[in-house]
Formats: structure tokens, C-alpha cells, sequence
């Protein structure tokens, strides 16, 4: 067994965790702008329903 | 009644992430190409005779280092047209190209950091290559800041547009840099002049997993420009209830 083996798994499995971290904080950026797109839709400023 | 604005409801940010067919489909082929490169560099490829098996980190350490170098010339071609045009969704495309190209310099980083340990005996070295590339990444850590730092979203364009074009200058150096200075990075063995220093076998995983890499760029991007520009059309429908309700 290569010794060095360890090294090729720490190298393997940080590219996966960046890779998929990444795509998390993307969708926690998503949701944040699904939250203030959602408080928008109950505002009723944005047609002249209101005037 | 008149609609003066437009309503909230049209701006889908969840539109952005996988919820089309030509998203779904890239995301599909950039997962099936990553896991191609996972067995084209695990078990296709064969044990480099002297390394043994950490030489394996190479088929996703250099993968890294070209798609870090596109990121980074998207960077600078979008930039470069924003300045001439300005056009929103060029600086988009150039922060988001940012972001990814910087994710993957880190990535470079860290698994040429992991692979150097063993055979050099070094987690790092202040040779010509590593410094030129750790300048590169403050350079984009620099970048990404500028973007956080000023308000105005113009001025913050604009300033990081002049970053992304004298950024890129820092390429071809460090191609350059083994050539140049002494350095404990080998020369290049796939552009080598007289062809590929290497077996078949190897070039093949190499290319394959240049591609699962490369797709997997370019879908970064695409889902990181979409949120871009969702957020840039909320920031102006937020501007404009503002402005109503002055």
C-alpha cells in the first residue's frame, strides 16, 4: 500500500467539500433572494392597485 | 388599472439554479464528467513508477490550474467589453468568473500544497510558479473585496473592471515563470515542444478530466451569473418601492 496514499484522499475529498460547499452558499444566496422577493410580493407598492 | 412596475412576481431567481432544461441538462453532463474524471485518474490512469499513487492529484491539480487561468481570461475579456460598452450582465459574468476562477486558484493551491508534501518534502516553496500564483489569488481576493467594499454598484464595476484587465497580466508569467526562473515545478510536460511527455494513458485521463473541469466552470458561472442578475433586478425593484412610497 502507497504511504503516500493519504495525501491523494485529503487532496481528493477538499475538492469535493469546496466544490459542494460552493454550491450550498449558492443556494443560501438563492434562498435570501427568495426571501426578499417574497417580502416584495406582499407589499403592495409595486402597482397602482394601491393608488 | 395600469401596472407601472414591473411585479415582483417576474423576477425568478429560482429560475437560476438548475430549474431549465439547458441548466438541468449542463448540470447533468458536468456531474456525469466529473465522475468520469474521477475514474479516468483513480482507476484508468496507470502509477506513475517513481511517485506512486499521490502522482494521481495531477489529473485534478493542473484541470484546476487551466480552468483558474480561463476563469481569470473571462475576467478580463469581460471586463474589457464592460468598460467599452457597460452593460450589466458583462460585469456579471466578470464577478462571477471571478468568484469561480478564485475557488479554483484555492483549490489549486491546496492540492498542489498536498502533492508537493510527499514528493518535495515541502508544503510550499517561495519558487517562481507558487508566488506568482499566490499573487494571483490576492489578486481576486483583492478584486472580490473591491466588489463588497463599494457601495455604488457603477463605480464598484468600474474599479474592478481596471482589476480584472491588470490581473490578467499575472497569466502568462506564471506560464512563463518555470521557463524564466528556476523553479521546482517541472516545465510544461503537455505543451511540451515534440508532443506530450507522457504515456497515452495518462494524456487521455488528463483530457478527460480538462473537460469534467472545464463544464464544471462553465456551469459556476452560468449558475452564478443568473444570481447576479436576480439580485441586480431586485436591488432596482427594491429601489423603485422605494421610490413610491417617497
Amino acid at each position: 500500500m502507497d504511504g503516500n496514499l493519504i495525501f491523494l484522499f485529503a487532496a481528493l475529498a477538499i475538492v469535493w467539500v469546496i466544490i459542494v460547499g460552493y454550491l450550498v452558499v449558492l443556494g443560501g444566496r438563492l434562498s435570501a433572494l427568495q426571501r426578499e422577493l417574497d417580502t416584495l410580493k406582499r407589499q403592495d407598492t409595486w402597482t397602482d392597485d394601491d393608488a | 388599472m395600469q401596472r407601472l412596475h414591473p411585479p415582483a412576481s417576474s423576477v425568478r431567481p429560482a429560475a437560476g439554479l438548475f430549474a431549465d432544461r439547458p441548466g438541468l441538462g449542463l448540470a447533468l453532463l458536468a456531474m456525469l464528467s466529473m465522475g468520469a474524471a474521477l475514474y479516468a485518474a483513480l482507476l484508468y490512469a496507470p502509477t506513475e513508477r517513481l511517485q506512486g499513487d499521490v502522482q494521481r492529484i495531477f489529473y485534478f491539480h493542473v484541470p484546476l490550474a487551466w480552468t483558474s487561468y480561463l476563469a481569470f481570461f473571462v475576467v478580463f475579456v469581460a471586463s474589457a467589453a464592460y468598460l467599452a460598452k457597460r452593460a450589466p450582465v458583462l460585469d456579471a459574468v466578470a464577478r462571477s468568473s471571478a468568484e469561480v476562477g478564485l475557488l479554483f486558484t484555492t483549490m489549486m493551491l491546496i492540492t498542489g500544497s498536498l502533492w508537493a508534501r510527499p514528493i518535495w518534502g515541502t508544503w510550499w516553496s517561495w519558487d517562481a510558479r507558487l508566488t506568482t500564483t499566490l499573487l494571483l489569488w490576492f489578486i481576486y481576493v483583492g478584486y472580490l473585496m473591491l466588489r463588497a467594499s463599494v457601495e455604488d454598484e457603477e463605480k464598484a464595476a468600474r474599479y474592478a473592471a481596471v482589476i480584472g484587465i491588470v490581473g490578467a497580466v499575472d497569466i502568462p508569467i506564471i506560464h512563463q515563470s518555470v521557463v524564466w526562473w528556476r523553479s521546482l515545478h517541472p516545465e510544461s510536460v503537455v505543451l511540451a515542444s515534440g508532443g506530450p511527455a507522457m504515456p497515452a494513458s495518462m494524456l487521455s485521463a488528463l483530457v478527460i478530466s480538462l473537460v469534467a473541469f472545464t463544464v464544471l466552470y462553465v456551469v459556476l458561472v452560468l449558475l452564478r451569473t443568473r444570481l447576479e442578475l436576480a439580485r441586480a433586478d431586485l436591488r432596482s425593484l427594491r429601489r423603485r418601492a422605494l421610490e413610491r412610497l417617497a
